[in-house]
């Protein structure tokens, strides 16, 4: 699940989208801009879940780690 | 033909092959408006896919959504040419719609009266367009906070008797949208939809 906050003059709109296809949606229809700003803006916005995902994976693995260590 | 070349007027040209358009009959969309929508000028909207909002604005009266109907956008006209740059360059865009609905009020017969008050408040109107698909077209340059709603240059309102044999009385309301680039088609919620369909606030 994506979680997006759009913010233009002050004014805050958050959506949540299930697929890399709803955040794609989304950033057409609330961001103004040509394609490959609107595009970079969604490769950020999946990238950067991506990381969140993998940042998730690690940080079970160093708390296995830290047991061991007792 | 010009010798004039201003590549710094080119920033990065639209890839059209980043949409998959193999399954044709997918990428198709409907070409019919299902509904008009006038909004008051100087109506902010958020969010455009909020059905909360949408109520407040309707109970606030400043959207008025005529009957259901059958309308269309056409090709758009250009006028006001210049040469600029061995070019001709047009000033002046319109796009023509038209909308006509036959649905009446037959038991208060009131309808004809609620026509005239959006003929009488046009310089304070915009409008927007629903398609059969439930898709908003809307302002291209549309962000939170401001009027979703196009600008139009001129707006007549018909009550149209054909004379013929079996047929209905009809309104019919034509315009031209002071704008040359395509609409932004927003893909509207169920819960929008509904609110947007389902009300007919010019009743």
């Amino acid at each position: 699940m994506y979680e997006l906050t759009f913010e233009v003059n002050g004014k805050k709109i958050t959506k949540s989208a299930k697929t890399e296809k709803e955040v794609k949606r989304l950033v057409y229809v609330y961001v103004n801009g040509s394609q490959h700003e609107k595009d970079a803006l969604v490769s950020d916005i999946v990238s950067k879940k991506e990381a969140d995902k993998l940042n998730d994976l690690i940080k079970p693995k160093n708390k296995k780690e830290d047991v061991s260590n007792l | 033909m010009s010798a004039i070349c201003k590549p710094n007027c080119v920033t990065a040209l639209p890839n059209f092959g980043a949409i998959d358009d193999c399954d044709i009959t997918k990428r198709l969309t409907s070409g019919e408006i299902a509904k008009i929508v006038f909004v008051k000028c100087n109506m902010e909207v958020t969010d455009i896919d909020d059905d909360l909002e949408w109520e407040t604005n309707i109970s606030n009266d400043l959207v008025s959504i005529p009957f259901v109907g059958n309308g269309k956008i056409d090709e758009q006209t250009e006028a006001g040419e210049m040469r600029i740059g061995c070019q001709t360059v047009s000033t002046i865009c319109n796009k023509p719609f038209e909308f006509s609905s036959p649905i009446v009020d037959t038991d208060a017969e009131t309808e004809w009266s609620l026509y005239n008050d959006i003929q009488k408040s046009k310089l304070g109107l915009t409008v927007l367009f629903i398609t059969c698909d439930g898709i908003a077209l809307i302002n291209p340059d549309w962000v939170s906070g401001q009027n979703p709603g196009l600008p139009f240059s001129k707006l007549k309102i018909s009550q149209i008797l054909t004379g013929e044999a079996d047929s209905k009385m009809m309104y019919k309301i034509n315009g031209e949208i002071s704008e040359c680039r395509s609409l932004k088609r927003v893909k509207l919620s169920t819960d929008t939809l509904e609110i947007l369909s389902s009300t007919n606030t010019g009743s």
